[in-house]
């Protein structure tokens, strides 16, 4: 792991990042004898202040101070709900800077050293050279608990079609979504121009095949596509604690969005349970208001899956479809409304 | 003039010179090129309890 802070000094001459010193970006005392005399003031993520890089990326700096990757408000967004105005000021406090956002991308983090996750990082990138991309070594890791993954297949069910075709994250998530486009948006599902299938996938309710062009038709506006495209177990997290963390087990989980309550979806077991917050002192007044369970867009998409070769998988068989009995225990009062009563097929005569 | 914008453009190429071998001279890089050096400083760090975020 020692290569990780290993610099390629090929890039030194070429690189005109390198120009103005180590000294001008990381501080610390670059004639110090020893580690830790030359480590003193050391600033490890020098881009964690966008004044750093916006001396030369002036515009990128001043619309990524505004994006969710930076301001990870989305995570204090969805959660805030649960709170008292009391509780609220607490989180933000004690909470929001000190846990959700410490997980907040710097440039860096996407283009020089990889994230770290549990403390843990693979260090530079390529040498400290400043990528483009590299999702394997950024995404994958922050990402690495669940979506990533289940795009790669690594989390035990088939990769996703898109992940077999060669395409990553920035296939779809383009540059804008991450440099932001200079509106603080509170939310990932407010995001303009956010990834959707319909993006590539323009064909609906003009397929060849005839029960294809069918099931589509019929499904548009009701269910998602993930709801049927979706081809396995993806990871439920449940019984999040400030101080230790959450547990997982695969799961599949259909039932309607929270976000409209009406549409089918896949579900995803969100882990706040009413005592996650009980370190910081919070209680967690209105605990009832937000479901446990929010939509996923579960990136482990097929064309066949079980639920596309026959109806009654759904209809008939009702095969991950949330229920009271599955509901996880003294989990939130609202998770009862995304439970879909599905209706077997009528048979006309 | 002649001279003057001669020695501005003297100047302008020792300070572009010098800037470029700037990382080079940085002792940072001592430790920071030298596999053998990071393998001897290098302390795994201790394990932490959070996750990403998925």
């Amino acid at each position: 792991m020692y290569k990780g802070y290993l610099v390629d000094k090929n890039l030194l001459a070429k690189d005109p990042h390198f120009a103005m010193g180590c000294k001008f970006c990381h501080k610390g005392d670059e004639n110090g004898g020893t580690k830790e005399s030359a480590h003193k003031n050391l600033v490890k993520r020098p881009s964690d202040n966008l004044k750093t890089c916006s001396m030369c990326h002036r515009q990128i700096a001043d619309t990524y101070g505004k994006s969710l990757h930076y301001t990870t408000i989305g995570q204090r967004q969805g959660v805030m709900k649960r709170f008292s105005s009391e509780e609220l000021k607490q989180f933000d406090e004690k909470v929001f800077q000190q846990s959700c956002r410490s997980c907040h991308a710097s440039c860096g983090g996407c283009h020089v050293k990889a994230p770290a996750v549990g403390g843990i990082s693979i260090g530079l990138i390529q040498g400290h050279k400043f990528i483009k991309k590299d999702e394997g070594k950024t995404c994958a890791f922050c990402h690495g608990g669940r979506v990533y993954p289940e795009y790669t297949g690594e989390y035990g069910g088939k990769p996703d079609v898109h992940y077999q075709k060669g395409m990553l994250c920035m296939d779809c998530h383009k540059k804008s979504d991450m440099h932001g486009d200079g509106t603080a948006y509170l939310s990932k599902q407010d995001v303009k121009d956010r990834p959707a299938c319909t993006n590539c996938h323009r064909t609906l309710g003009q397929e060849a095949k005839l029960t294809t062009r069918a099931a589509h038709t019929r499904h548009t506006g009701k269910v998602t596509c993930y709801g049927c495209h979706s081809s396995a177990e993806y990871r439920q997290c449940s019984n999040c604690h400030l101080d230790t963390g959450s547990t997982a087990k695969p799961g599949f989980l259909l039932g309607l969005n929270p976000r409209d309550g009406k549409t089918l979806t896949t579900l995803r077991l969100i882990p706040t349970v009413r005592d996650s917050f009980k370190h910081a002192g919070i209680a967690m007044s209105n605990y009832d208001s937000l479901p446990n369970y929010w939509n996923t867009p579960a990136h482990n998409i097929r064309k066949r899956t079980d639920r596309t070769r026959s109806c009654d998988a759904c209809h008939t068989d009702k095969a991950g479809f949330l229920t009271r009995e599955g509901l996880f225990e003294k989990g939130s009062k609202a998770n009862e409304g995304l439970i879909y009563n599905i209706k077997p097929i009528p048979i006309h005569k | 003039m002649k001279t003057k914008l001669a020695l501005f453009s003297a100047l302008l190429l020792f300070l572009a010179a010098s800037s470029t071998v700037a990382a080079g001279k940085s002792g940072c890089l001592t430790c920071h090129t030298s596999d053998a050096t990071l393998k001897l400083l290098y302390k795994p760090p201790a394990m932490g309890a959070s996750e990403g975020e998925g």
